[in-house]
Parts: structure tokens; sequence; C-alpha cells
């Protein structure tokens, strides 16, 4: 361990049963880790359940850091305890893990309260708040909704500062829904992530008809591995195909980028395909996609690739004509998939939304890039357009990201660390104020 | 291999169609073109109705020497089962995740007698085993425009038997497309690789035979090509003609269909009939219907008609237009790439229904009553035969090339 580093701790509540390679939030964390080692100022000293450490320590072993110097792992199996609550999770982080500052991974975890050093919250979005989930059970009187609002609550009185990932959420949704002041607001995008160097025989993004080949024999690899039976020996080179690389949840809007694929195959007999990491679960009714591929029977022009390893999922944003993101809502500035798929050299249509409207502040020159998320015709146009000049986009989008990308990881975990240790308050003796019976309903 | 008597060539037919029939007695004919290094052929032309199927095999044969034709099915068997069957070829193909192929059967040799199977099948046989070097021969991939077309969900057999069939066209030597459109379908739908696609210059067409001369042609006849099924947009095109009738349109309207007239009958059990309006059955029901159970009798029903509306618009390869069009008729159909490259072949002759529309038809057939002192004899189309016959002579070579 190196001494001279300041201590910063990271709180991660994960449930019973949850995951932790390849999700949103352990990735940015991730990406933070990445940026302490460059920066080599602090140490970030991760507590988890011991369910969990043995995922998340296998998974940060590939970062570009070192455990034990950038980072470290502890649970409560390190000193022979074992816990059943959050609460107790906390106590013994109290008690063992010691930090100048704790940074909690989401808003709604509430044994953060109870942290003795002071915390700060990373809040992603409320994006339940703001695009409603209609089933009976979500909305009730203690559905999942309401409770994460009420905790999210009662933990926004208790931290030091919020931080997002964006204006628009810090405005709309911690201001907007929470009432918190601005001023406790610390608003941090991402840096610009980037695949380059993951496809070993790209080069300055260049695409040619070699290096689409070999991403084409990566995915009709993939596709024989997975069984997808349509996809083997598919001549994904040969096939102008739209990549969109998302989960399917409420706000993706997948369902516009599935019916400009209808109209440019059926009404305009255009040669397009979508091809989207998303699963595709046909009978599902919290989301419109998979209804709408069958309704059109679409479902060869209209696939889903799910599942695919980093480079195999760099391979297909490669290979694609165009990325579209349909998304309504991302919780940071611009979307991720913009700047994955033009450092390996494919260009992106986006959607409009609060995130998209923040981006093209920093980047006016691709507003020529968002369509209306609701507008498939709109979209099928574009995606033609898009197509028949790809080189003149590839280069102006590529041009936009050399000048975004300025800002690196590195500035970003400065950034937290300053966010959880500058000018906060220590929260002292808060866990012992605590009533831990109101707190049963953590039981994982 | 080729014997001293030169090639024995199998020309498989997926079903019996009028479309299927016409593509293969045009490609016999183009590979008796190709020359000496073709001995025989043997046509396998899937049973039917007996008096339908001794119709269609005469008029496969009409006037060809070295050709016969058998009947034929399509059997299913497990994938494991074919490989076995013809394991002393050890075929390189992939049959990963492939429970069943089909293989042509004739009671006899079953094909294995002839050098090289040139299928003109759609995907709905499934996959067939290449136990001989094999050509695809596809028309228009109307599952993908029109998938109601052929099948009512995708739950429906129809889908497996497709993707099967497509992953057997990949590993086929090489597929021949009748036009642009369909070559561009079958690598961005069927997955196969353009460099095994072979697009031919002029469609495999076949010429139907003359009408009697004592035929006269009644300008205001206007006859619909049409079947019951969502490929041919019968909920737009019957409303769109029955408004039409009811504003007072003039021209005279006669149904030519392969189905039998029932299928338009007040019995009817086809779902695309029985969703139609009250109003457009009854119409339907009135009027004449002529079932298609020859060529002559579609070759005489062009002689008549001053007008031919042909309702399939792309979701065809377009031999039923090409005819019509040869026929000196006035042709109607929707604006799109097929009928535009046709209409321009044509020299700009046929009527095109901008839009899909109820509107823009019923307009089209008012337009066209206005009108009818223009039609025009037009041009044959199939003209570049020389191209032809090299262009399939190099299918033919590329199947030797196939070692099993």
């Amino acid at each position: 361990m190196n001494s001279e580093r300041r201590p910063v701790g990271i709180w991660v509540e994960s449930p019973r049963g949850a995951q932790w390679a390849g999700q949103g939030m352990t990735r940015l964390l991730g990406f933070i880790i990445e940026g302490i080692a460059a920066a080599k100022s602090h140490v970030f000293r991760i507590v988890v359940t011991d369910e969990i450490r043995d995922e998340a320590e296998a998974d940060f072993d590939e970062l570009v850091a070192q455990n034990g110097v950038d980072f470290t792992f502890h649970s409560p199996r390190d000193v022979g305890e074992k816990v059943e609550f959050f609460d107790d999770l906390a106590r013994y982080a109290n008690e063992h893990v010691t930090v100048d500052a704790w940074i909690s991974l989401f808003p709604n975890q509430t044994g953060a309260q109870l942290l003795d050093a002071p915390v700060s919250t990373i809040f992603p979005d409320a994006i339940g708040l703001a695009y409603h989930d209609f089933d009976d059970v979500s909305w009730g009187a203690n559905g999942p909704s309401v409770t994460w609002k009420n905790r999210v609550a009662a933990t926004l009185k208790t931290v030091n500062n919020v931080i997002t990932f964006s204006s628009h959420v810090a405005r709309d949704h911690v201001t907007g829904f929470f009432g918190v002041s601005p001023d406790r607001i610390r608003v941090i995008p991402h840096a610009p992530p980037t695949l380059e160097g993951i496809l070993p025989f790209v080069r300055n993004a260049e695409r040619t008809d070699e290096t689409r080949f070999r991403a084409a024999e990566m995915l009709r690899r993939h596709a024989a591995q997975q069984g997808l039976h349509y996809l083997i020996d598919f001549p994904f080179e040969h096939v102008r195909f739209a990549a969109v690389s998302t989960q399917d949840r409420v706000t993706k809007n997948i369902r516009v980028a599935v019916e400009a694929i209808e109209l440019l195959v059926r009404s305009w007999h255009e040669q397009f395909k979508l091809i989207m990491t998303a699963q595709v679960h046909f009978g599902s009714t919290w989301t419109p996609t998979p209804a709408a591929i069958e309704l059109a029977q679409l479902q060869f022009d209209v696939l889903s690739m799910p599942d695919l390893p980093r480079e195999v999922h760099a391979a297909f944003y490669h290979c694609a004509e165009v990325t579209v993101h349909p998304s309504v809502f991302e919780g940071g500035r611009g979307v991720f998939p913009y700047y994955e798929s033009i450092s390996v050299g494919t260009p992106c249509l986006m959607a409009g939304g609060p995130h998209v409207a923040e981006f093209m502040k920093d980047a006016p020159e691709l507003k020529a890039f968002v369509f209306d998320p609701s507008d498939a015709h709109q979209l099928a146009r574009l995606l033609l357009d898009t197509s028949m000049r790809r080189d003149e986009v590839t280069a102006l989008q590529s041009a936009t990201v050399a000048r975004l990308r300025q800002r690196t990881w590195g500035d970003v975990a400065r950034e937290y660390v300053d966010a959880a240790t500058i000018g906060v308050k220590p929260l002292g003796g808060k866990y012992r104020q605590f009533e831990p019976t109101e707190n049963k309903e953590q039981k994982r | 291999m080729a014997g001293d008597d030169g090639l024995k060539i199998a020309v498989l037919l997926g079903d019996t169609k009028m479309e299927t029939l016409d593509r293969a007695r045009a490609l016999v004919e183009a590979v008796r073109s190709v020359g000496a290094r073709v001995g025989s052929i043997a046509i396998g032309l899937p049973t039917a109705d007996e008096v339908y199927w001794r119709r269609s095999a005469s008029w496969l044969l009409d006037g060809l020497s070295d050709v016969v034709v058998r009947r034929m099915s399509w059997e299913r068997v497990l994938a494991q089962n074919a490989r076995r069957m013809f394991a002393p070829f050890n075929l390189p193909i992939s049959l990963q995740g492939i429970k069943r192929l089909t293989l042509p059967r004739d009671w006899g040799t079953n094909f294995l007698d002839c050098d090289q199977w040139l299928l003109v099948a759609g995907p709905e046989i499934g996959g067939v085993f290449p136990a001989k070097p094999t050509a695809i021969f596809c028309g228009s991939l109307v599952a993908r425009r029109v998938p109601t077309a052929v099948a009512r969900s995708i739950d429906a057999p129809y889908w497996e038997d497709q993707t099967v069939a497509f992953r057997m066209w990949r590993q086929s030597a090489v597929a021949v497309a009748n036009s642009p459109l369909t070559a561009a379908d079958l690598t961005s739908y069927a997955g196969v690789r353009p460099e095994k696609i072979v697009t031919l210059s002029v469609p495999l067409d076949s010429r139907l035979p003359d009408a009697p001369a004592r035929l006269k042609r009644d300008r205001r006849q206007l006859l619909l090509r049409i079947e019951p099924d969502d490929a041919h947009a019968l909920n737009v095109v019957l409303p769109a003609l029955q408004r039409y009738l009811s504003e007072g349109g003039g021209l005279l309207p006669v149904i030519a269909t392969e189905a039998p007239p029932a299928a338009f009958g007040s019995k009817s059990q086809i779902p695309e009939i029985i969703w139609l309006p009250e109003a457009v059955r009854h119409m339907v029901e009135r009027l004449p219907i002529e079932q298609l159970v020859s060529h002559q009798r579609w070759a005489e029903l062009l002689a008549l008609s001053g007008n031919v509306w042909i309702t399939v618009g792309a979701n065809s390869d377009g031999g039923s237009l090409r005819q019509a069009l040869r026929s000196g008729a006035r042709v109607i159909s929707l604006d799109c790439q097929l009928t535009r490259l046709a209409s321009q072949q044509a020299g700009g002759a046929m009527v095109l229904i901008p839009q899909l529309t109820v509107d823009d038809m019923v307009e089209t057939l008012h337009r066209v009553e206005a009108d009818m002192g223009n039609a025009s004899g037009l041009p044959v189309l199939n003209s570049d035969l020389a191209s032809l016959r090299r262009e399939i002579g190099f299918v033919l070579d590329r199947l030797l090339e196939v070692r099993l």
C-alpha cells in the first residue's frame, strides 16, 4: 500500500444476486480508478459485501491500475466478520477502513448515512421519477419507485455533496425532484470513452475492406459460439447495418429505430438492417421493441447480438454502416455510443433529449446528426443520407471527438476526489444516532 | 462429372406456380443454348393435381429434345442423416444448428444421376442438402417485403425453413438473381456473399404461346392479375377498384388468378378476402374470375385485354409484368424500382401508380380510362440472349469447379 496517497472510500451496497462486471456504474468506477492510477494522488478503498468481493476484485484486476496501490478492496471477511445488513457493513467500515471521505456509488444507498467520515454521493439520474413505470406495483404506496424516492430523499439530507454527470440531471432531477441546493451539487461529466486500440488491426479509426472483413470474422465467430443460427456465416462486411448498442429499457426508445428499418426495407426497398446488443424478449410488455419487431415480422432485418465481449463489441461498431442511439434520456452529457463508435471509424446518429441538448453546447456541429426521437421517417432519411456521405460524416464527427477528448479520466478522478474531500464537514457520530430497526427493510 | 455425352443437368422446381414454371422453362432453354458440354436435362416438377401436372410438364417440354420431366417431391430428412447418406463426398459444409434438410425424391435415382442441380426455388422448401454441385435460382424474396404473404407470425414454421434455406444458399456454389434488387436482397437478407451471386443481365423469362389471331382486344377490359395473398395488396387494390366502379368507372374488370375462383367467393376462408369490407366482397363476387390453368389461357386473356393491372408490384421478380408488357396491353402497376425499370425498358409506356393508396389507385384508373386511345404495342424486352447464354455458361462452369 502507498502511504503517501490519501485514502478515499468508495461505498457500494450490492444487493444479493447483483452483478458487478459490465454494469454501468462499476464500469464508471473502473474508469475513475484508472484515472487516479494515472494521477497517482489518492488510493480508493472500496468497501463491498463478501458475496460480490471476488467477482469485483477479478473484474478490477483487468484495469490499468494496481490492486493494493491505486485501489484496495475491503469486506467483513478480512476481519473474520459476517454481516447481514448494510448498516452492519457501515459499522465494519467505520471500524476497519480509514478514509478521508466517502463516495457512495448510488444515492439510494442508505447505509452511507451511517458512515463516520464525510460522504458525498453519486447521483446518476432519477429516471424512474421522470419516465414513469405505469404498472400497479411500481407506484403503489410501498412500491419500488416510492421506496427509492424516499430513500434517496433521506440520504440526500445527510450527505455533503451530490455528484452528477450532467447539468440537466443536477437541475431537473437533484434540484427538481429533491430540492437540493445547487451549491451542494458537483457536475462532473465523464471523459469521452474510446475503443481505440481494442482492435489491433484498426489504425487511426480507419475502415478498409480488410479491417471490415476481420471485424466481420469476429462477429461470425461470436454468432457461431452463441448459436445465433441466422448469423452464422453471415457476410456482415457486405451488409449495410445500423448498430444500436444499449440495453432495452424504458427510455431507450429502440422502437423508433425498428420503425425506421421497416420503412427503409418495406416501403423504400432499401438495403438496411439493424443489429442491436439488447436482448429481445418477445412477449415482454415493459418495452415496445419486441412487439414492434414481432408485428412487422422484421426478425431477420432487426436482430439481436447480446453479450458481446469487449473486442467483439468494438468489431460490431467497426463493421456497422452507422450507429444509432435512439434513447430519449441519458444521465450524462451526450451519448457513450457516439464516442465509442467514432473511435473505431463509424459515425453515430442520436435522438434528441436533455443529454443531447447539453452535449450540443459543446459540439453544435453535430446537430445535423440529431433526430426527433419519435420521427422514424426522419431517422430513415438520416440513415440513408449518412450512409451516402459516410466518409465525410465520419471525418466531421472524428474532428469533434478529437477536440472533446482533451478531458481525461485523470481529470475526472481528481474532480471526484475534490468533490468528496474539499470543504466537506465530517458527519461523525451519525451511526450512533441512527435507529437500526428502521433499516431492517434493507435486508438483502 | 460429365461423361462423353456431356453434362446431365437437373432443374429442380420448388413449386408449380406459373412464375416458377416460366423461370424453369427459360432456364432450360438457356442451359440448352450453352452448347455441347450440356448433354441432357432432367426437370424435377413437384407433384400436383394430375391434370395440371401433365399440362405443366407438357408446356415445359414443348419443342425441346433431350429434356425429361420427372415427378418429384421434396422430402425432409434429419441433417445429420443427410450427411451420413452422402458421407463419401465429405462435403465441407457447416450444419451447425440445422435440424432438418430437404432432398429431392423421384422414387428412382433421386437426381443423383445428374451432374449438377439447378434449384428454381424459394426458401419455403427449406435448405436443400447439396448432394450435387448446386446453384440457386431464386425469385424475389417476398418474405422480406411482405412477410404476411408467407407467414402469419414470427412463430410460423416458415421462418425456420427460411433460415435453414439461407444457411445452405450461403454454402452453395452460386446463387443467381433475376434482378439487381433480388441480388441485393440475397446478400443483405439471405446472407449470400456477393462474390457468389450472378445477376442476370436479362431476366429468365419465358415466352407465352401465341394467342389465336381471331381474338379481339377490348380496350375497356381491365385484367387484374391477382392472387389472394398479401403480396398483391388486396386490402388496397380491391377497395380501390370498388370505389372506382362506384364512381361510375367504365373499365371492365376481370380477375385472372391461379387460385380457384372460390377463393374470392362468399365462402372463401382466406383471411385477405374475409377481412375485406362487405361492399368490396360483394363487388368481387360479381366480377368475372378466370383461373389461370395454363399459359395458353394467360396468353389469351392478355390478348383480349386493353389494360392489365399487375398488383404484385415489387413483390415478384416481374415475370408476369414483362409478359403483360410484351402482349401489347397497357400495363398498370405500383411505382417501384422494378416497375420503373421495366417501364423505361418499354419506352415509358407503363402507367405507374404513385403510392400504394386507394386514392392513388382510383385516380390512376380514371386516368387510364380517360386516355384509352393510347394503349401501345411494346418492344420485346428479352432480347440479349447472348448475355444470358454467357452468364448461364459461367454458372455451369462454376459448378464444375466444385469437388465433391
